[in-house]
């Protein structure tokens, strides 16, 4: 070999030396995540689009969000693989926890993403794209699981559509523990409220009580989020944001400041009536927190 | 250019460019997800999309009306700020003041007519599942 393919060789190899492992660090996301994931729910069977059916978390470190939600929410887990868990609230699975290490570079933030229940997910997305949204991954289809990609909408919130094998979660009041609400912090309610609408078929109701304009998505005749402009002032995104009932907002937020978290939005009072709070887990991704009374403050069904 | 061959000329510079492609390259081959210009569809690259924000929280504070709950619904009505009825002219211009208001068209209605299929006004806003899970 001449010295300067020796050279070529060494510069090569200096290259993987010295690159290698940026590059791994730069692409870990995904490794071990399983390709067979379980239902979302066991007790399946009708298709309801429209209805948020699933949450996953994003976050750096898989066991300290474990340890957190377990300890706030009382949650358990089924452990898939290193990387994800599918964690559960009283026997019903309520969403999956994957570690993915942050991004380098500029501060990043982990998030909770929402999937929304849709009867074929690849044309969804297309259409979706179609109106304004980027389709970010998928459709990919996974056994047990079922077929979803992630999108970002026209105003960047990111979501799921997800068509899951053996239908959805039944709609059932939810439980403490378990998500309960779901809410589009936007610009402009009423073109995003179109957008979801075009891919959902969502009834869109009006529930301003003057301006601006808040509204309320709608499928199979239950509230399924409400859309509404975010606060004056806000730096973030839009985005989407949802709500695990408890039974004591204050001592939720109290609880989950002592873990480690952030209380974003302090204990208030909302529409309902009960009291919401919004905090960031210790690892940034935030969440709310809702009381619900469970009294029978549904509307009469009224046949389409 | 490098040759490469008994008596070749090999510069320093060619090596460094050498060095340089192959670790493009290498990046390239693990997905470029740090650079932000891939998405791995592989079976375990499912989450290689970027889906973390900005770090940024975005909640700037909420005004005493800044209302994101679902609706409290009796009798087919929507009550609304059922708890602070003696308050409601002066909550509406709390609600007005703590939107989004540098984006107003849709945010704000201005009176004009929503883009959205709205539902015959005499249907009623539903409300949550309240249906008790059997255990």
């Amino acid at each position: 070999m001449s010295s300067c393919a020796r050279r070529a060789l060494q510069a090569l190899s200096f290259a993987l030396l010295l690159y290698g492992p940026a590059a791994m660090a730069a692409e870990p996301a995904g490794r071990g995540l399983p390709a067979d994931l379980p239902p979302v729910t066991q007790s399946g069977g009708e298709h309801l689009s429209g209805k948020v059916i699933w949450h996953d978390l994003i976050t750096p470190d898989l066991e300290a969000a474990k340890r957190f939600y377990s300890a706030l929410f009382g949650w358990s887990y089924r452990d898939l693989s290193g990387s994800y868990s599918v964690a559960y609230s009283g026997g019903e699975a309520v969403g999956g926890i994957f570690q993915r290490p942050l991004r380098s570079g500029a501060q990043r933030q982990p998030l909770w993403l929402t999937f929304i229940a849709v009867g074929d997910a690849g044309q969804a997305a297309r259409l979706a794209e179609q109106n304004g949204a980027k389709i970010l991954a998928g459709p990919s289809s996974r056994p047990n699981r079922g077929e979803q990609a992630v999108l970002s909408d026209p105003e960047g919130a990111m979501f799921g559509v997800l068509t899951s094998s053996n239908g959805d979660p039944p709609d059932y009041q939810a439980d403490p523990g378990a998500w309960i609400w779901s809410v589009l912090l936007v610009h402009d309610s009423d073109q995003e409220a179109t957008f979801y609408q075009k891919i959902f078929d969502y009834e869109v109701f009006d529930i301003s009580e003057g301006e601006p304009l808040q509204v309320v998505l709608s499928s199979q005749d239950y509230a399924r989020a409400t859309v509404r402009p975010l606060a004056r002032g806000a730096r973030g995104r839009p985005r989407w944001l949802g709500f695990v009932r408890v039974e004591d907002v204050a001592s939720a937020a109290s609880k989950a400041q002592s873990l480690g978290a952030r209380v974003l939005v302090e204990p208030r009072t909302d529409r309902h009536g009960g009291r919401i709070a919004v905090i960031a887990d210790p690892a940034g991704a935030p969440l709310g927190l809702m009381e619900w009374n469970g009294s029978g403050s549904q509307s009469a069904q009224v046949p389409k | 250019m490098i040759r490469v061959g008994m008596g070749s000329r090999c510069p320093a510079s060619a090596l460094s460019k050498l060095a340089v492609v192959a670790a493009i390259a290498l990046i390239a081959l693990c997905g470029c997800e740090g650079a932000g210009v891939g998405v791995s569809y592989s079976a375990g690259g499912y989450y290689a999309a970027p889906y973390d924000y900005d770090y940024d929280y975005g909640y700037a504070p909420w005004g005493p009306d800044y209302y994101v709950g679902p609706p409290v619904v009796v009798g087919g009505v929507v009550v609304h700020d059922h708890d602070r009825e003696h308050e409601r002219d002066h909550d509406h211009e709390h609600d007005r003041g703590y939107y989004d208001g540098g984006h107003d068209h849709g945010g704000n209605r201005g009176g004009h007519a929503p883009h959205y299929r709205a539902p015959a006004p005499s249907r009623p806003a539903p409300s949550i599942p309240t249906r008790t899970r059997p255990h």
